[in-house]
């Protein structure tokens, strides 16, 4: 699965432990879903988006892989 | 929950385990020195292993409390050590029992595979988190 974390987190200049922080995640969680080791859960995913005021969809995308 | 009280209730949480790992460690030294001093004595052993098994627990509980304070990340960390800790436990249990049955050991201690199981669980968890936080 890819994501545009990193664009969006680039685009309101928030840093990894600003969006940890909003969304009650460890920084580490937040760098090991941009780095694609980690595919948050769905509450998790929830949070991010709503984060970003976007839809889960516009975030995380399905690879052919998946 | 916000950062701060999540942050202050961990502290509380890793303060407890600690404390239950002085509890073990105590009731284990107790009912220890008990097995070698009052061997003799049925009722002694048996409270001994009790009390044992008491100061066990908490421990246990302690830990998992521990593991579900944490965000789903971190639980997914300590979900991998786990079975990579039960795999390494099973794969030396049955070598072990390999080896026993074709006569190169006499036996093992069942001391010895509780220290296999916590050092595989140990390094499991060094190992996921290299793995995903590298």
């Amino acid at each position: 699965m890819k994501n545009s974390l990193r664009v969006l987190r680039a685009e309101r200049n928030w840093s990894q432990a600003e969006l940890s922080m909003r969304v009650g995640v460890s920084r580490q969680a937040i760098n090991a879903i941009e780095t694609g080791r980690y595919d948050p859960g769905l509450p998790l995913a929830m949070k991010i988006a709503r984060a970003f005021e976007r839809k889960v969809d516009d975030i995380f995308e399905l690879e052919d892989s998946d | 929950m916000s950062h701060n009280q999540k942050s202050g209730s961990g502290l509380r949480l890793l303060v407890r385990v600690s404390g239950t790992v002085i509890l073990w460690g105590v009731t284990y030294a107790v009912a220890s020195s008990i097995f070698s001093r009052h061997s003799a004595s049925l009722k002694l052993r048996a409270g001994a292993v009790i009390i044992a098994v008491l100061g066990f627990i908490p421990w246990q509980l302690a830990t998992v409390k521990l593991i579900r304070i944490h965000d789903e990340f971190t639980r997914r960390i300590h979900l991998i050590a786990l079975a990579g800790a039960f795999a390494a436990t099973g794969l030396f249990i049955f070598t072990t029992d390999m080896l026993q049955r074709a006569g190169f050991i006499d036996y093992i201690l069942l001391r010895t595979i509780w220290f296999v199981m916590l050092g595989t669980w140990g390094l499991a968890i060094l190992a996921a988190e290299w793995y995903y936080r590298r």
